[in-house]
This record gives structure tokens, sequence and C-alpha cells, in this order.
């Protein structure tokens, strides 16, 4: 059931060396609308929130932030990921974010 | 997967189209749906923060029609939707912009030079 979550974790860790990272599995609250606008007959592990503070984000704009991190797990969207929230900190953005 | 079999010729055709469509339009927003009648909360979100900053901006519904919904995926290489081209560059997908709303660097990025 969280073979999706352990994929993500371990791709992140080893590319990004992260100081802090979540993935958070969110598929259970969209479990009701997910077939109808997808027509994805599973609706498990579907949706993630992914919160990540790396120095590796360093000197880069959001764009390009996202873009590691969507490349990183680019595979995960071909079975069955929907829908995916990042957000991207560097461990400096992190520690005085508001 | 439960997505049809995309032909690559037309495909091609529609990254063409897009280029043109995001060239002439200043502002063009690839959603889920319609600004009147959004089919995704993300698409709905970065509707209604267009909505709120006020400048002109074209929707495109990519539940309309595969090819665009696989295309604007190609030609961004972003893989999700919304996704929000403004000037011709591609600003960014559903959390990016809503961090840029709150910041307001959205409101300075969509003024008009």
């Amino acid at each position: 059931m969280t073979n999706r979550k352990n994929r993500i974790q371990s791709i992140i860790e080893t590319a990004l060396s992260p100081t802090h990272l979540e993935v958070i599995d969110d598929s259970a609250s969209h479990a009701e609308h997910l077939p109808v606008l997808s027509g994805h007959v599973n609706s498990e592990e579907s949706h993630f929130h992914i919160i990540v503070v790396s120095d590796r984000f360093e000197g880069l704009n959001p764009v390009k932030r996202h873009r590691e991190v969507n490349q990183l797990i680019a595979s995960e969207f071909d079975t069955g990921l929907h829908a995916l929230t990042i957000k991207t900190f560097t461990p400096e953005q992190w520690s005085t974010r508001a | 997967m439960d997505m049809p079999q995309l032909d690559q010729t037309k495909l091609n055709e529609t990254k063409d189209t897009i280029k043109k469509d995001i060239e002439s339009n200043r502002i063009v927003l690839f959603m889920k749906g319609t600004k009147m009648a959004p089919q995704c909360g993300f698409s709905g979100q970065v509707n209604h923060m267009l909505s709120m900053v006020g400048e002109p901006y074209e929707t495109r519904n990519v539940l309309e029609d595969p090819y665009l919904r696989q295309a604007i995926k190609d030609y961004s290489d972003w893989p999700t939707i919304p996704q929000l081209y403004v000037d011709g560059e591609f600003l960014g997908g559903c959390d990016i912009i809503t961090e840029m709303f709150q910041n307001g660097e959205l409101q300075s990025a969509l003024k008009p030079e």
C-alpha cells in the first residue's frame, strides 16, 4: 500500500540528500472524485504531497527545482500517480520560513 | 494506463499549435475544464488567482482533446496540469503560481511591460 511512497522517498533521498523530506500520500481524500476525473480504476497511491529541503536547490528558480523533483519520479506518473504538489526549500529558506 | 494510443505526427502538430498559441496570446492557462467550470481543484485554484489579478487571459481545456493534454506535458517537460504560460514562457504549475501569488510576484509577472 505504501510502495509508491517508499519509492519516492528513497529516490529523492539518494538524489538530493535532503536535510528534511516529507512524502505524504493524500489519495484517500481524493478517492471520491478521482475515477470520474481521470478514468483511473485504482485510486490508491494517486495523490501525493512532497516537501523537500535540500541545498541542491541553492540558486535554482522554482521551475527548475520542481523539474528536478518531477524528473526524479517521472516513471511514477506512468503507473498511476495522478496529482502531485511539491514544496521546495533550501535549508536556509526552511529555517526562516514564515 | 488507460490513455488512448496517440499518433506521433498529430502530437507534433499539436505542439506546433501550442507554440503559436502561446506566442500570439500573452497569458494562456492550460487547465482541466473552463473558466466558468473548472474540473480539477488545482486548475480551479490557478484560474481563481488569475481572475483576482485581473489581467486578461485565455484558457485551454485539455480535457477536450487527448492530444492537447499530452502535447502540453511534452512541450513544457512538465507532468501535471494546470500550466501557465506568460509571454511565451512557462511560468509554473499550481504550486509555483500559488507561491508567486502569495508573495506578490504573480501580480508583477502578469503586468504588461
